[in-house]
């Protein structure tokens, strides 16, 4: 799951013109910059296409998408997508 | 006699035990509890309770009581609402009711001795009161009532951020709290450096860039005419509004700046390690840019609470247009008074802000960026051409900030649209 993710997180970066090397799955996204608001909500609507799901506005806080693996545990926990490990 | 002393005997052990029954209850009800994680989550030391009478004191000091007592009233209905299971529209309900509240104090009663740095604690009370009313703070393990409530008055009323912020939430300000790995002999140099390089910012802004600001504009107004520049009568008048306007944004700029670094030095020097507000700002090469390197806190607090809440996420420039409509409601209320000069240009600045941001987000959802770094123009050329969007994206937002400060400052709106006339069409 996670290495899906890391794919979408490339995909949504290249898609604005910003492509990067490669994404440690405990980076800080946000913290880091290699997020900002608007990169982060079109990485939610990547996965919303992707995984068929409808992620709630309340639910996009830095707890939930401050990193790879925290993605995919939010992810796990709430819609029961993959395993993070 | 032997049945008599064994009765005795078990009620003597039933008493025993109803006695350490009793005893574990009380001990249980009042013992300290056990320390969590990290060893500064347990209980609120004196010191932190120094800073919060400090806080609460300045508070009452700074305004009118009505408009204190409002403050203070609202705080423990906020933290019951954080702290329960109800439904966020329950909770938008109450949210409101205080708002309109706060909104009363600040408007409805007259304060004429309450200086311009106070008048942003309403408007910064009420982003944490819906940060913390809208959070789950339910099922916060590990912490007693008592303590829970003081760390809740201690973010809500913290002394270095209560007149003009930055915003913390309360996750991130206590995320970011670390006193244990406090040495204060490291921390105070750093520390001071921060405080006297904001200072330095803010004597420049107010001493230097305001008057001479006012200066050329008035100027420019006049014909060119000036008691202090005569030399400035040869300008084109156009020259000088557009000049008034760039040192109108820069020493704006280095006044809320210097006066944030103020805040991290000292809140820093607490252990309160708050993030910085500005990532240079002024230098950005189009208008989206500058909203997210701006005023970083409040740009934070808008994007959880309202841009990703509301809305689709497929409606990005609804999203937009909703957040600089809330942020342009929320300027307002850093308003002396509401009149109408005020709230129009105000109003107009975030219209403009907001139009220019919308209209960039959906061009660029709209044709995604493709081009490899290799296949563009020459490197030179890409510096010549960021070098003319930065310098483009300062005039215009030094068009936005003439109309928004003129704004707040309470100036008539035809004095601003006069000025926009000449930097138009020249002189008068």
């Amino acid at each position: 799951m996670q290495q899906q993710l890391k794919a979408y997180l490339r995909e949504t970066l290249e898609a604005q013109g910003r492509p990067v090397a490669d994404i440690a799955l405990d980076a800080p996204l946000i913290e880091e910059g290699i997020l900002d608001s608007l990169l982060l909500l079109d990485f939610v609507v990547l996965l919303e296409r992707r995984c068929g799901i409808k992620i709630p506005g309340e639910d996009i806080v830095p707890e939930h998408f401050g990193s790879l693996t925290a993605v995919a545990i939010y992810l796990r926990e709430r819609f029961g997508l993959g395993d993070p490990r | 006699m032997m049945r008599l002393q064994r009765m005795a005997q078990g009620d003597t052990t039933i008493h025993i035990t109803t006695v350490v029954a009793m005893w574990e209850a009380v001990r249980g009800r009042f013992q300290v509890k056990p320390v969590a994680a990290k060893p500064w989550e347990g209980i609120l030391s004196a010191r932190e309770h120094v800073l919060m009478a400090i806080s609460l004191g300045t508070l009452l000091w700074s305004l009118p009581v009505v408009n204190a007592l409002i403050l203070l009233g609202s705080a423990p209905v906020i933290y019951a609402l954080g702290t329960s299971s109800w439904s966020n529209r329950r909770r938008l309900a109450v949210l409101f009711v205080i708002l309109g509240a706060i909104i009363y104090g600040k408007f409805g009663v007259v304060r004429p001795n309450v200086g311009w740095a106070r008048q942003g604690i309403e408007a910064f009370f009420i982003l944490r009161c819906v940060d913390f009313g809208l959070g789950q703070h339910a099922d916060a393990q590990g912490h007693s009532t008592a303590d829970r409530l003081g760390r809740f008055i201690l973010w809500i009323f913290f002394l270095p951020t209560l007149f003009l912020g930055p915003m913390a939430s309360y996750g991130d300000f206590y995320r970011r709290y670390q006193p244990t790995a406090l040495n204060r002999r490291q921390l105070i140099l750093p520390a001071l450096a921060k405080i006297a390089w904001g200072v330095c910012k803010m004597v420049l802004a107010h001493r230097v860039l305001r008057p001479l600001h006012e200066e050329i504009l008035a100027a420019a107004m006049a014909g060119g005419a000036s008691s202090g520049w005569p030399s400035l009568a040869e300008v084109d008048p156009r020259l000088l509004v557009a000049g008034s306007l760039a040192l109108h944004l820069i020493a704006f700029y280095l006044a809320f700046s210097g006066m944030i670094d103020v805040v991290l030095g000292v809140s820093r020097w607490l252990g309160f390690n708050l993030p910085e507000n500005f990532d240079k700002p002024l230098l950005s090469p189009n208008p989206v840019s500058y909203w997210k390197t701006s005023n970083i806190s409040v740009y934070r607090w808008l994007m959880i609470h309202v841009f990703f809440r509301y809305w689709d996420h497929h409606r990005i420039t609804a999203k937009v247009v909703t957040t600089f409509l809330i942020s342009g409601l929320w300027h307002l209320m850093l308003l002396r008074m509401l009149s109408w000069d005020a709230v129009a240009q105000v109003g107009l600045a975030f219209a403009i802000f907001g139009a220019s941001v919308a209209a960039l987000v959906h061009l660029s959802h709209l044709w995604p960026h493709t081009r490899s770094v290799s296949t563009g123009p020459h490197p030179w050329v890409q510096r010549l051409c960021w070098g003319g969007k930065i310098a483009l994206t300062f005039a215009f937002m030094a068009v936005i900030h003439g109309l928004f400060l003129n704004g707040l400052a309470g100036k008539p709106l035809g004095d601003t649209l006069a000025a926009y006339h000449v930097l138009c069409f020249g002189a008068q």
